[in-house]
């Protein structure tokens, strides 16, 4: 009787009448840079004062590598990216570097974004790199602080009557960690036209006992939007499962 | 009169193979999908679509291996064709769900597009 119990089951699993399969659904990418020989990642705004580490660079580099895998455009790599320059004229004309009001940081993201948007800045800087397809944009990193009280439940038991039940509080957690904001530009190299504008945002937070550098942060939430920053110049594809049924 | 006979033989040797049924065809269409052959699963499941139009797991697997390959058109009309016949199928909703999951990801990418 036993054994026809254990056959059961065994019977109706080999028999089941699905099977699951992988499946992989292809997604275009957002703008056709098939035009284009070339990339050149030209550099990155970011806040003034964040002197943490260097997010320009990092991310600068970061995207020539990806690039480089994960595209058929050779990267151009210029000594200095050139959007730099121009950051830095802004700076000379808000006057020593070091401390800045909030009226300067504020004039000097108005005057970065005028940067990003000025299409002849762009076809010029396009002109001297062959008309490559340029990516630009905007960065922010900031520390978060989400430390406070959570609901949660717990079970206990009952020490008399050994019955468990339900308890209900609040405890306070402590939880820090990274935001990272991000806005790219992908500009026509021949024209200094903004092809495409992506933004993305993502956010990290650790518990008490867990230590992560603001580095380290930075490239896990990097390599979050890395999928959909390669989607926008190339195709992606959507993994997942499906059951086919007999 | 002589050259017809082998003509005549042919065709009434053809008649005699049985034709596959519908699950026959499912079948066949399973086991090149679980061995990624996509196209040829996609044939045998039109197949056994065309055999059976009320084959609510053919119409099924025909839409899995149609998003698989990209059709998304033809795939949503294949699962609401399966679910039509198959309602309370917790496989086949399943799937759909799955699909337009993944189409409003698609979608989104192309409104941003434009």
């Amino acid at each position: 009787m036993r054994a026809l119990l254990l056959l059961v089951p065994a019977l109706a699993a080999g028999c089941a009448s699905f099977v699951e399969v992988p499946i992989e659904t292809p997604l275009q990418a957002k703008i056709d840079v098939t035009t284009f020989r070339r990339v050149l990642v030209a550099g990155f705004v970011s806040e003034l004062g964040e002197e943490e580490m260097d997010l320009g660079s990092e991310t600068t580099r970061l995207l020539q590598n990806q690039l480089r895998s994960n595209t058929k455009m050779q990267v151009v790599e210029p000594d200095r990216p050139p959007l730099h320059d121009a950051l830095e004229g802004i700076l000379e004309k808000l006057g020593e570097g070091g401390r800045y009001t909030r009226q300067e940081r504020e004039q000097y993201q108005l005057e970065a974004d005028r940067a990003l948007q000025d299409a002849e800045y762009w076809r010029k800087v396009g002109e001297e790199f062959q008309n490559p397809l340029i990516v630009a944009g905007k960065l922010g990193f900031e520390a978060q602080n989400r430390s406070g009280f959570q609901a949660e439940e717990r079970v206990v038991q009952d020490p008399v009557s050994r019955r468990q039940r339900l308890v209900r509080g609040n405890r306070y957690l402590e939880r820090k960690g990274f935001a990272l904001n991000a806005e790219f530009y992908f500009i026509d190299g021949r024209t200094g036209a903004t092809l495409h504008k992506e933004k993305f945002t993502e956010e990290v937070l650790y518990a008490e006992d867990q230590k992560a550098s603001p580095l380290s942060s930075y490239f896990e939430l990097m390599d979050r939007f890395l999928p959909n920053f390669l989607g926008v110049i190339s195709p992606q594809k959507i993994r997942g499962t499906r059951v086919l049924l007999r | 009169m002589l050259l017809a006979l082998p003509v005549v033989s042919l065709l009434l040797a053809a008649n005699s193979v049985p034709i596959a049924s519908s699950g026959d065809e499912v079948q066949f269409g399973i086991e090149a999908a679980r061995r990624g052959l996509w196209n040829e699963a996609r044939f045998r499941f039109e197949k056994a679509v065309a055999i059976d139009p009320d084959n609510a797991d053919a119409l099924n697997n025909l839409a899995v291996s149609l998003e698989q390959q990209g059709a998304f058109e033809r795939a949503r009309e294949a699962y609401e064709k399966a679910l039509k016949i198959k309602p309370n199928s917790v496989y086949i909703q399943q799937n759909f769900d799955l699909f337009r999951e993944a189409d409003d990801k698609r979608n989104r990418k192309a409104r941003k597009k434009t």
